[in-house]
C-alpha cells in the first residue's frame, strides 16, 4: 500500500517540520511583491542604458580613434565588457520576475513544483548577481590600487 | 444517501499556504539560494568599504565636492550596506533553517528577503528621484546658460 500521508499536492515529499505556514507564505507574498517592482525596474533601467552603451559606444570609439588611436583598441574592449555587463544584469532581473510570476503563482494554485521552479529561479538570481558583484569588487580594488 | 457529494470547502490563504512545503528539491534550491545570497553580501560589503574609502581619501576626493555626486554616492553606501545587511541575514538564516530542519529560521530568512527587496526597491526608487532631479537641473542650467 502506498503511502501518501508525507507526500504534498505536486507529489514531493514533504520534510517534517519545513511547511510554508501562514507567516513564512505572507511574508513570501510580500516580498514576491517587491521583487517585481525591482525586477521590472531593473530590466527597464538596465536596458536604457544598454541602449545608451549601444549608441554612444561606437561614438566614443570613433573620438578616441580619432584622438589616440592605440587608445581605441581599449575603448572598444571597455565598451563591450559595459554591454556583457548590462546584459548579465537584465538576464538576473528576468530570472527575478520569473521568481515572482511562479511563486505567486505557486502559493495561488498550491503547486509545489511551480514554487520549487521559483525558488530555482531565485538561486539563479543571486547566483548571476554573486559573479557580478565579485567582479564589481575586483574592479573597485583595481581602481584603488591604481591611485598610488 | 449514496449521492450525497458534501460540499467543498472554500480554500482560503490559511489552507494553501499549509499544502506548500520545502521538499528535498526545494530545500536544496533554498540551501543554494543561501550560499550565493552570503557571497553576494559579503563581495557587497567589501565594494562598498573600497568605494567609500575612495569616496572619502581617494584622488578625487568626491565627497568634498558635495551636490548631487555626493548626495548619490552617500545613498548608494548607505542603502547599500543596510540593503546587504538583511540579505546576509536571509543567507544566515536559511541556512541554518535548511540544515536543521526548522522552519523558524526559514521564516526569520524570508522575513529578511522581503526586507532586503523592500530596501532595495526604495533605494532604487530614490536614486531615480536622485537622477531625475540631477537631469533636471542640468536641462535648467543648459537652457539658462543658453538665455
Amino acid at each position: 500500500m502506498e503511502n501518501n500521508e508525507n507526500m504534498v499536492e505536486g507529489g514531493a515529499p514533504e520534510l517534517l517540520g519545513m511547511n510554508l505556514d501562514y507567516d513564512g507564505g505572507n511574508t513570501l507574498q510580500e516580498a514576491v511583491r517587491w521583487s517585481k517592482f525591482l525586477s521590472i525596474a531593473s530590466i527597464v533601467g538596465s536596458g536604457l542604458l544598454l541602449l545608451l552603451v549601444a549608441i554612444a559606444g561606437p561614438i566614443f570609439i570613433a573620438l578616441y580613434g580619432e584622438e589616440l588611436p592605440d587608445a581605441a583598441g581599449i575603448v572598444g574592449v571597455v565598451v563591450v565588457l559595459a554591454g556583457a555587463y548590462l546584459a548579465a544584469m537584465i538576464t538576473a532581473a528576468i530570472f527575478l520576475l520569473r521568481f515572482t510570476s511562479q511563486t505567486r503563482r505557486g502559493i495561488e494554485s498550491q503547486d509545489q513544483h511551480l514554487f520549487n521552479r521559483g525558488l530555482k529561479s531565485l538561486k539563479l538570481y543571486f547566483l548571476i548577481v554573486g559573479i557580478l558583484s565579485v567582479l564589481t569588487m575586483g574592479v573597485y580594488i583595481y581602481n584603488l590600487f591604481n591611485q598610488f | 444517501m449514496d449521492n450525497f457529494e458534501p460540499q467543498a470547502e472554500p480554500v482560503t490563504d490559511l489552507d494553501n499556504f499549509f499544502n506548500l512545503a520545502f521538499d528535498g528539491i526545494g530545500c536544496d534550491q533554498l540551501k543554494q539560494c543561501s550560499v550565493w545570497a552570503r557571497i553576494v553580501a559579503l563581495t557587497s560589503f567589501a565594494g562598498y568599504v573600497v568605494l567609500a574609502y575612495d569616496w572619502l581619501f581617494g584622488r578625487n576626493k568626491a565627497a568634498l565636492s558635495g551636490g548631487v555626486g555626493a548626495l548619490l554616492s552617500m545613498t548608494i553606501i548607505g542603502g547599500g550596506i543596510t540593503a546587504n545587511y538583511f540579505l546576509y541575514r536571509f543567507g544566515a538564516n536559511i541556512g541554518r533553517g535548511v540544515q536543521n530542519l526548522d522552519a523558524l529560521p526559514v521564516n526569520q530568512g524570508l522575513g529578511n528577503l522581503r526586507q532586503y527587496f523592500k530596501t532595495a526597491g526604495i533605494l532604487m526608487i530614490v536614486d531615480i528621484c536622485i537622477f531625475l532631479f540631477a537631469f533636471a537641473l542640468g536641462v535648467l542650467a543648459t537652457l539658462h546658460v543658453r538665455i
